[in-house]
């Protein structure tokens, strides 16, 4: 790596990729928020502006987390988190959710992974194909289900490597259907050409950007 | 006179046979049937295969089934948990045999079987592991996967209330799985927190309508803790 690979850069923090994310969401849709930094995106979104949160076990309308004194047992998100219900909140069965979910009704999901490929493959839930025991959760309904899959993961993994790849060696959540990538260092879209640029992290440039990322990138057209 | 609710647990789990297929209703141990579940490890029935969205946690309920060498196979989704040391023991050791199913394919598993649907196409797992050996079809330019219903020989609901009918509410997220697994099994056991008089339920607000129901046990057990 060359000296001007590694000028001076601020990462974007977990609560900035979030914030991100959140701007991106207008009033309207409905969306499901994977377990992780993607969770995060709901405190980012103003209540004023109304995004009806979805959890796949049956919760549609979920407001912020309750003050410990007024917590609810029996109402819980998909990470067994307690949450509450907003005015218009409504219960489904585990069918139906699932139904919003396959039926195409979810205008929004977002996913933490392992890996995100230029074509839009995702690999989020097991990183060998003999993982002890793998487990899948929702997270196939959702990539394969919802109208648009936004990722929210970081850049590269701790030793460096490159989690924006041309080809994912993990197995596959689904195939084709990462519409964006949020990274600690970048935003991408995932297009026809590959991943586009859509912006980097403060003093970051794009040949920089590049050493850290196994697929190509490409600038708007 | 109609009456489904029965006064002993040996009542409730009375005929169960070994080698069956156990449906279990919960998400996390919100409507979770725990009581049926020690009810089921008392009765003794083995060989069972059992479905269910997680594999246990710590030493109780499934996990303590399992334990006892009681279950073949498990069907799920996560086997993970934040306890889930006896079923990565006997996973481990070879000695359970486990079936991934994605979460959504799981629940649509299930209300295909209690509506009739021998099996199904689904966008879900194409592509993936869950797909290899499948049979797959293109349908108006994308492709799915045939995915089989799933019946259960026995099915165990949690419900917050319910009548001599076998009508059932539930509460919150205590819904999730109890709805379809109470469709989907062809022997349908309920714990139930609160019984109604007939006609107390408003017509409405019956979630579960008693014909998939077969048997009602009161377990007013109060709210669920821990996960």
């Amino acid at each position: 790596m060359s000296d001007s690979v590694l000028a001076d850069f601020k990462p974007f923090s977990r609560a900035q990729m979030a914030q991100r994310a959140a701007a991106d969401i207008p009033e309207g849709w409905y969306v499901n928020l994977g377990i992780g930094i993607p969770t995060a995106v709901a405190d980012h979104v103003p209540l004023d502006r109304e995004v009806i949160f979805h959890s796949e076990n049956g919760v549609l309308g979920m407001g912020p987390a309750p003050p410990k004194d007024q917590i609810e047992p029996w109402l819980i998100n998909a990470g067994k988190q307690h949450v509450t219900l907003r005015p218009g909140g409504s219960i489904c069965h585990h069918g139906d959710s699932f139904a919003m979910i396959r039926g195409g009704h979810l205008d929004l999901c977002v996913l933490g992974a392992f890996q995100v490929a230029d074509n839009g493959d995702i690999a989020n839930w097991a990183t060998s194909e003999n993982d002890t025991a793998p487990a899948v959760g929702g997270a196939m309904d959702l990539a394969a289900g919802a109208q648009r899959l936004w990722v929210i993961m970081d850049h590269t993994t701790k030793d460096g490597t490159s989690k924006l790849v041309t080809r994912c060696s993990y197995p596959l959540t689904a195939q084709a259907c990462v519409k964006r990538v949020y990274t600690n260092l970048a935003t991408l879209d995932v297009t026809g050409r590959g991943f586009v640029v859509l912006g980097m992290a403060p003093g970051l440039t794009l040949e920089s950007l590049q050493a850290r990322t196994d697929a190509k990138l490409h600038l708007p057209a | 006179m109609i009456n489904k609710i029965v006064q002993s647990m040996a009542d409730v789990m009375a005929g169960i046979k070994d080698g069956s297929t156990v449906l279990l209703a919960g998400f996390g141990s919100v409507g979770q049937p725990n009581a049926l579940i020690e009810g089921l490890t008392e009765q003794g029935a083995k060989d069972l295969t059992v479905a269910c969205n997680n594999a246990g946690s710590g030493h109780v309920g499934l996990a303590r089934l399992m334990e006892l060498g009681r279950v073949r196979k498990i069907i799920c989704s996560f086997p993970r948990s934040s306890d889930p040391v006896v079923f990565e023991t006997l996973y481990r050791a070879g000695k359970i045999e486990l079936e991934i199913v994605p979460q959504g394919t799981l629940a649509e598993r299930m209300r295909a079987a209690g509506a009739g649907v021998p099996a199904f196409f689904t966008a879900t797992g194409v592509g993936t592991k869950m797909a290899v050996g499948k049979e797959h079809r293109e349908i108006d330019g994308r492709t799915y996967i045939l995915e089989d219903a799933l019946h259960g020989d026995v099915g165990l609901v949690e419900a917050w209330e319910a009548d001599r009918w076998g009508n059932l509410t539930y509460k919150l997220a205590g819904r999730n799985f109890n709805p379809v697994v109470a469709m989907a099994s062809k022997l349908t056991l309920v714990q139930t927190q609160h019984v109604r008089e007939l006609g107390d339920i408003h017509p409405d607000h019956v979630v579960t309508p008693g014909i998939f129901v077969d048997r009602v046990l009161h377990v007013p057990y109060g709210d669920p803790s821990g996960f």
